[in-house]
């Protein structure tokens, strides 16, 4: 029999061809309640990723194009004054941003300015916002996946590292393989298929699969190897900072829900902690000095032996 | 981006080092402090406000000309201060300058090398000037301090622990942990590295003029030698036989040409007979002296000896005239032994030719009043011992003084000193002794050295500075040869039974210039406990460590290593230094060793040895699972059982454990599950 997760990634999966990894990795961040930074260039389906997630799970979406001029009250609301049909008296009225969703894609976030960033930084932190002295609360779930261009682009502001910590993982989808280039150029409009998938989960069982990734055990063996990791970061591997407390976190968590999603696992491998490891980490360390060919996590699944 | 800034960063100093840098230099530059001219504290000042300013950012860095004006300020400052002379001193001072300047433009991290291994070196170069024990201490501290320093060059500035504080404790700790190890390597060369004769000991002297005797003495010389507290010698006694302190004359020098105004030596006895060469007593001789004497640099021939002397080892020798003296001049610290006989007649038979015109010569037509009152008291004497009893008896019966603050003499001073004023210090009086007996036709000489000095019964040596400066006569009595007379004894005999701090106490002159020197304080009992504990403890510093010289070195290594020589010594360093390191590698391996393996790990890697064996490779990091999976595939025969073993592993390691009693045996099981496996592998 299979599982909703497996049912939701073989609809993903035949609307974003050749990117079975990324996609695990979206519902793994998505399961582990934490929010998506996707990173490439224009064009290579970021947009169609999340609009297909949202089709699948069910969630309600909207999508927030940053630009340069971007306000907060784009993205969170504005009180507008209103006049009561057919009366002189009126009141003001809150009419609710696009961030009032469950899934929310903001396109480009690295083109808006940091007083933007921050407007939906808050939201995505505490999952609610505040306008106007009133706090409201965001819809449960609360999912934002984020895309940016790469940083070396022209006309972006880019997101400083206590903010690129608010994401559980950062992802790169890159070009597809050959074949999935020909079978995307043979098929159907991608954006269509998206928009037409079929709710496969309801609300209520999305929280359900959240609450299983809670569930998830990790034995000793493989705390260990998270604490070897984290120290690697810290004190051996030459980096400018080391994890943070959350940071380790972070990472458990999405191992916990990839090991849902990879193996529909109750128990974590430290397969897990390494498929989730260049996702998690990549965006949190930098290097202290030139690392090298190797990328910061590919370092750490090097060095840190997995057995001691 | 980000990179290259930080790259850039790695080779500047960082700015917590900086105040080591400047902090560790002050410290090695303090013990130059004595003989650097004052500007060089204008200097450093400079120095150190430039780079304060430069590190709140206020003020730049020193341009290419600054530097060239301050380095030729610099040099000719130092020029002119020591007069063009080059001394020790006035290389010191320009290296000080250098060092400063260099502190300065001062960088890179390179740069901060430079400045640290000046540091080391300055603080070597300050043991030129004084080896003290307290001297030692505070270098090993300003070691500590410099290669704190430069382990805080090498601490990252934006690591994980920023706190600076804890950062300098960590240097600290860190460069403790270092010199520590060193030790065994510091006693090892200590006692082993031949012991060559000093490069400044040869070329290099100090210009410092010397506080201590001079070869020649006017009349107001040693009541200024008086002022000073310095350490002259010190001698121990073997065998416990202590003399008597009114026997205790330290012999230096023989002043036997006087022309009016000073005395001094006229060389007609001082041909030397060395070791082992010289004379030696009988060894049945009644009331031998043997002693052990560590005499300060003195950049002179002489050495101190008690009468009576016969030489003892090589490089001393004695002269004609019962003196002892060494091959070189003493540039710095010796130790050797002497005996003396006390109580032996010499030239009781006679004076040669010359030596009785030397010792009855006098410049001519000088004081003729002293000359005709001689001349009259002899023949009232009768003879020659009697004359000079009564000369003596004169000195203390009549209106004589004994003071530090003699009066300026006329140019017949003689006269001047017998009939009017009649107030004098120790050369006065032995000046005027052997005059009178020249006058009357007996051969007569001022001898001159030290008298007395501190008994330290504690630790059983005697202290002699040079307030106990002395000088007497020696007379020459027909059938007992050269007899030691001491004017000063009778006009003060305090000066002779307890020093000079008692015989001037009334006058309190005493060390009257030196106000601070804990000397002029031995009434203050505690005070005085303490000089003397620093004292002994500066004793056995200079009898233990700093006294071990090549003589030395050659016993130690004869004696306790059964070595022959320094060659044998340098096989034997050699050793220590290959059994030094080994042992030094040995203890990182210890403290790096690999913790003892769990018998599962064991097993497992076993089973990766074997899969290296047949050619798979363990990829660093890779999980058990992944590995089997690969050796699966690389040994399809044995494919289902390796798949089992590797759910089997992932089981054992990573599910949560429901019962943990059977965990246990169950690993055992694996274990032994593994070996079976392992057995069976091969290849195809």
């Amino acid at each position: 029999m299979t599982t909703p997760i497996q049912r939701a990634l073989e609809q993903l999966s035949a609307v974003i061809l050749g990117k079975e990894e990324q996609l695990k990795l979206a519902l793994s961040c998505l399961l582990a309640r934490g929010h998506l930074l996707i990173e490439d260039l224009p064009g290579m389906g970021k947009t169609t990723l999340s609009h297909a997630l949202a089709g699948v799970l069910g969630l309600k979406y909207n999508r927030i194009q940053f630009t340069s001029d971007l306000l907060p009250a784009d993205i969170l609301g504005v009180s507008i004054f209103e006049r009561e049909a057919g009366s002189d008296i009126g009141r003001f009225r809150f009419h609710p941003g696009p961030v009032f969703t469950q899934l929310l894609l903001a396109d480009e976030i690295n083109r808006a300015t940091p007083k933007a960033q921050s407007a939906l930084l808050e939201a995505m932190e505490e999952g609610q916002v505040t306008v106007e002295g009133e706090t409201r609360p965001l819809p449960m779930p609360f999912f934002v996946i984020a895309t940016q261009n790469p940083v070396s682009q022209s006309g972006t502001f880019p997101l400083p590292e206590s903010q690129l910590d608010r994401f559980l993982m950062r992802i790169q989808l890159g070009y597809p393989n050959e074949k999935a280039e020909r079978e995307l150029l043979e098929g159907r409009d991608r954006r269509t298929m998206a928009s037409n998938l079929r709710p496969l989960l309801t609300t209520q069982e999305l929280a359900q699969l959240q609450q299983q990734v809670n569930s998830v055990q990790a034995s000793a063996s493989v705390l260990d190897y998270v604490q070897r990791i984290i120290a690697f970061t810290r004190y051996e591997g030459g980096y400018q900072y080391g994890l943070s407390p959350r940071g380790a976190l972070a990472l458990l968590r999405s191992a916990k829900a990839w090991a849902l999603v990879d193996g529909n696992r109750q128990y974590l491998l430290p397969e897990d902690i390494q498929a989730v490891l260049p996702a998690v980490v990549d965006h949190r360390l930098a290097e202290a000095a030139d690392g090298g060919a190797h990328s910061v996590s590919q370092r750490i699944l090097n060095s840190v032996p997995v057995l001691v | 981006m980000s990179r290259s800034r930080y790259s850039n960063t790695d080779l500047q100093i960082p700015r917590s080092a900086l105040f080591w840098l400047l902090g560790s230099n002050v410290a090695a530059l303090l013990p130059h402090s004595q003989h650097l001219p004052l500007w060089m504290w204008g200097l450093a000042l400079f120095v150190f406000i430039w780079r304060g300013l430069t590190h709140l950012g206020r003020l730049s860095y020193p341009n290419r000309w600054a530097k060239a004006v301050a380095v030729a300020a610099a040099s000719a400052a130092v020029i002119v201060a020591f007069d063009k002379t080059f001394t020790l001193e006035s290389a010191a001072a320009f290296l000080i300058a250098a060092c400063l300047l260099k502190l300065l433009e001062m960088r890179h991290r390179r740069d901060g090398y430079v400045v640290i291994f000046l540091g080391y070196f300055l603080l070597g170069t300050g043991f030129l000037f004084d080896q003290g024990i307290l001297t030692g201490l505070y270098g090993i501290l300003t070691v500590w301090l410099l290669t704190s320093t430069l382990v805080a060059l090498h601490q990252n500035s934006f690591g994980h622990d920023a706190g600076s504080a804890q950062r300098s404790r960590r240097a600290a700790k860190l460069a403790a942990g270092i010199l520590l190890m060193s030790l065994p390597l510091m006693l090892v060369l200590y006692l082993l590295f031949p012991r060559l004769a000093p490069l400044w000991s040869i070329a290099l002297q100090s210009g410092k003029a010397k506080t201590g005797l001079s070869a020649e003495m006017a009349a107001g010389d040693i009541a200024d030698l008086s002022q000073s507290d310095e350490l002259a010698f010190r001698a121990s006694f073997s065998d416990g036989k202590v003399p008597p302190r009114d026997q205790l004359y330290w012999r230096a020098l023989i002043l036997d040409n006087y022309d009016g105004r000073r005395w001094q030596p006229s060389g007609v006895t001082s041909e030397v007979q060395w070791y082992p060469q010289s004379w030696q007593p009988p060894a049945e001789a009644e009331g031998l002296i043997r002693y052990d004497i560590i005499q300060e640099s003195t950049g002179e021939t002489w050495l101190f000896a008690l009468r009576g002397v016969a030489a003892q080892e090589d490089r001393t020798g004695m002269t004609m005239d019962d003196r002892l003296v060494a091959r070189q001049p003493l540039h710095e610290r010796r130790r050797y032994q002497a005996l003396s006989w006390p109580s032996v007649s010499i030239s009781e038979d006679g004076l040669a030719g010359l030596e009785q015109r030397q010792n009855l010569q006098l410049p001519r037509g000088r004081n003729p009043q002293a000359l005709a009152w001689a001349v009259q008291r002899r023949a009232e004497a009768g003879d020659d011992a009697s004359y000079i009893n009564a000369l003596l008896r004169h000195f203390r019966e009549q209106d004589y003084y004994y003071t530090l603050k003699p009066p300026l003499m006329g140019s017949e001073e003689i006269d001047d000193f017998l009939f009017d004023q009649r107030r004098g210090f120790c050369a006065h009086y032995a000046g005027a002794l052997v005059f009178l007996a020249r006058a009357a036709g007996i051969p007569a000489r001022v001898v001159s050295g030290y008298q007395g000095g501190e008994w330290n019964a504690a630790d059983g040596y005697l202290t002699v500075r040079q307030y106990d400066a002395h000088a007497w006569t020696e007379v020459w009595l027909s059938g007992q040869g050269w007899v030691r007379v001491d004017p000063t004894a009778a006009v003060a005999p305090q000066r002779i039974e307890f020093g000079l701090e008692r015989a001037v106490a009334e006058e309190g002159t005493f060390l009257q210039e030196n106000l601070f020197s804990p000397h002029r304080f031995k009434g203050v009992s505690w005070l005085n406990q303490l000089r003397m504990e620093m004292d002994s403890l500066n004793y056995y510093w200079q009898l233990w460590v700093l006294s071990y010289d090549g003589k030395r070195q050659k016993s130690f290594l004869n004696g306790w290593l059964g070595l022959e020589d320094y060659k044998q010594g340098l096989y034997v360093l050699g050793g220590s230094f290959g059994g030094f390191f080994l042992m030094a590698s040995l203890l990182v391996w210890w403290r790096q060793r690999p913790l003892p393996l769990s018998p599962f790990m064991r097993s497992w890697q076993r089973l990766q040895d074997k899969g290296l064996k047949l050619g798979l490779e363990p990829q660093s990091g890779e999980t058990a699972a992944n590995y089997l999976h690969r050796l699966a595939q690389h040994c399809p025969h044995q494919r289902s059982l390796l798949l089992w073993l590797a759910a089997e592993v992932n089981r054992q390691l990573y599910l949560p454990a429901p019962d943990s009693g059977r965990v246990k045996q169950e690993q055992r099981q694996l274990i032994r599950a593994m070996g079976k496996i392992r057995r069976q592998l091969r290849r195809g």
